[in-house]
């Protein structure tokens, strides 16, 4: 009797949790969404009635949309760079390095540094050598904290990856570099997918990093940032809609893509 | 065209810094064989087979395949393929582009590699499976697929790397004799690397007994168990009962062995057994006659106690106590003329001194040796 009690006081706590926990991720997301299509311009209650104009005007906004192509070149080429620069460490580590250990300690300090350090120092580094700030710095900035995160992801798998799939292509009368394209790279390839959608995530919506190597240019989140200052306007959330449209969309497909490799 | 197929000529393989893994391997594997090396886990039956594909170098000694010396050449370039312990599948490609991997990388044109895909995959019975991914496949289906990506190349010689490992007894006998069928054939070279004898049996022509980095005997399983030549060999295959001596006599073939202080039986050797000498000897259970002590045979040996007995459907085990630390196992078939044994009951066990093999037992005798010194 006191048991079922207790289960049924369970069952209703663990729901009422998973409620309580869902509402905190969601309701800020739900009202960001809500009142991008709320007619009146403020965020207060009643609601006003719907409108599409806010999207409209996002959409006519010069200034936003180049910033939106800016942090999409910015996240496009810091995810390639550090796609490319944290692989190769991350196979020169497994296969060849032997100091492992130290090797590896230092190239978790950029990820692990504070963004405003690693900010300040990128600027001062730039100064320094006399370069002019721009996208291209904001790109080298990003590389320098998203490729350990790519380093650490694909070390994982590496570690995991079944080294006699390797000899059994060269069995198979492959020759080393047929064995590297056909079998190691492909065999790792939902991991590099995980790691590029997470460094584009994360470099599109840096900011720290970005505000100290950006100079005079611009990107979504200093473009973001700047409007703060004059309030959040409803142009603001129905381009926080937007980005979260894309998140899910893009979340769906790479983890349909996924599904299929991981089992 | 009597050549074999695989020649390995007092081959070794040393690990760093000193571990003899292989030791003066010398083979010949005949053309068309089902070949085994059999032999217990860490014995070096795999690294031997490694050095045959090429994914190992040996420290010494030399490798032939089909006359060719094969010492410095990649395995990607040796005529052999190997199917694998954990089969090693490709995860991330599907059962027909698994199979045409071998050709596919060889550069082969497509109308081909359709042709001779299609047909392994017909021959192995994988009809329908083509676009599932290994991770979707029973464990009997991978195995196919891993063999029949192995085959397609038309190796010279197949080596398996004991693949059935990890599928129960009756599956695995099921599809070793599969593979000794597909083997007959395609007159193909397998060489099979088991720990397990009676897979070894089920299947091969000849087998290579190893232990402990060396080849201890070669030979077809009848003369493997009918005439095994070390006692490892003799411990390895099927059951035996194992007894320590001391040789007291020898006559010709006949070396007479004393167990206990008042026991004494002959046996046949074929070694350098002399009065003296520690000796491990080996009858099988089913060589020894048992009678009621009241009834006198000519092969008598022993008396002893029956201690244990088990009834196993067409024979009955015994278990006899001849004296402290001396056990006799004896099995008698069942027939009308069988006579039966109570527990508890005196009997008069015996053999022939032919069915007892005699062997020095090195073991003991270095220990001794080491005991003078």
């Amino acid at each position: 009797m006191i048991n079922r009690v207790a289960n049924r006081l369970l069952s209703v706590g663990g729901w009422g949790a998973t409620l309580l926990c869902l509402t905190i991720l969601f309701l800020p997301l739900f009202v960001l969404v809500v009142f991008s299509f709320n007619r009146f311009p403020y965020g207060v209650f009643p609601l006003k009635g719907f409108t599409w104009q806010w999207y409209q005007k996002l959409l006519r906004n010069d200034n936003i949309v180049r910033a939106i192509l800016n942090s999409i070149y910015i996240s496009s080429f810091a995810t390639i760079a550090a796609l490319i620069l944290g692989s190769l460490a991350a196979y020169a580590s497994d296969r060849a390095i032997k100091m492992k250990v130290r090797f590896e300690a230092f190239l978790y300090v950029p990820m692990i540094a504070p963004g405003i350090i690693l900010g300040i120092s990128l600027a001062f580094l730039f100064h320094l050598l006399n370069l002019r700030l721009g996208l291209w710095s904001v790109v080298f900035g990003h590389v320098t904290f998203l490729a350990p995160f790519v380093f650490v992801l694909v070390s994982a798998s590496l570690k995991r990856f079944d080294r006699r799939l390797e000899l059994a292509g060269r069995d198979l009368g492959a020759t080393g570099r047929q064995v590297f394209w056909l079998i190691t790279l492909s065999v790792l390839k939902p991991t590099f997918l995980a790691a590029a959608l997470f460094c584009w995530t994360l470099s599109f919506e840096e900011f720290i990093v970005t505000f100290f190597t950006i100079g005079s240019d611009s990107n979504l989140s200093m473009e973001v940032f700047s409007k703060l200052r004059v309030g959040v306007t409803p142009e603001l959330n129905a381009l926080g809609t937007l980005q979260i449209l894309v998140a899910v969309i893009v979340g769906i497909w790479v983890s349909s893509k996924l599904e299929g490799v991981l089992d | 065209m009597h050549e074999p197929i695989v020649v390995t000529n007092r081959l070794s393989k040393v690990y760093a810094p000193s571990t003899l893994a292989v030791d003066e391997v010398s083979l010949r594997i005949e053309r068309a064989e089902f070949f085994s090396i059999l032999g217990p886990s860490g014995c070096g039956k795999t690294t031997l087979l490694h050095l045959i594909g090429g994914f190992l170098d040996p420290t010494s000694g030399e490798i032939l395949i089909d006359g060719v010396k094969m010492n410095a050449v990649a395995p990607e370039h040796r005529p052999v393929n190997t199917v694998f312990q954990n089969l090693a599948l490709f995860p991330h490609l599907n059962v027909y582009q698994n199979i045409a991997f071998g050709l596919k990388v060889k550069a082969m044109v497509a109308s081909r590699i359709e042709a001779m895909v299609g047909e392994i995959i017909h021959t192995l019975k994988l009809d329908g499976l083509e676009r599932r991914k290994p991770a979707a496949l029973s464990g009997g289906q991978q195995q196919r697929v891993a063999l029949a990506r192995a085959l397609v190349n038309s190796p010279k010689v197949l080596l398996l790397d004991e693949p059935l490992r990890s599928i129960d007894a009756v599956l695995r006998r099921r599809l070793l004799r599969e593979f000794a069928a597909l083997q007959d054939q395609l007159g193909m070279t397998f060489v099979f690397v088991t720990h397990d004898q009676a897979d070894a049996l089920e299947v091969s022509k000849r087998i290579a007994v190893m232990n402990a980095g060396r080849i201890e005997q070669v030979g077809s399983p009848e003369a493997l168990y009918q005439r095994p030549i070390t006692p490892f060999v003799a411990r390895f295959f099927g059951e035996t009962n194992d007894l320590s001596g001391l040789c007291v006599e020898r006559r010709g073939d006949l070396a007479k062995i004393q167990t206990g202080p008042t026991t004494t039986f002959w046996g046949t050797s074929a070694d350098d057994t002399t009065p003296g000498k520690a000796v491990a000897c080996f009858v099988r259970p089913q060589e020894i006659s048992m009678s009621g002590v009241d009834q006198s045979i000519d092969t008598k040996v022993f008396e002893g106690r029956v201690i244990r007995r088990r009834f196993f459907g067409d024979r009955i085990r015994y278990l006899i106590r001849v004296e402290e630390h001396l056990d006799i196992e004896s099995h008698v078939v069942l027939n009308n003329a069988a006579n039966q044994f109570d527990i508890g009951q005196r009997v008069a066990v015996g053999w022939a001194p032919s069915s007892c093999l005699c062997f020095v037992d090195e073991d003991r005798e270095k220990r001794k040796s080491n005991i003078l010194l």
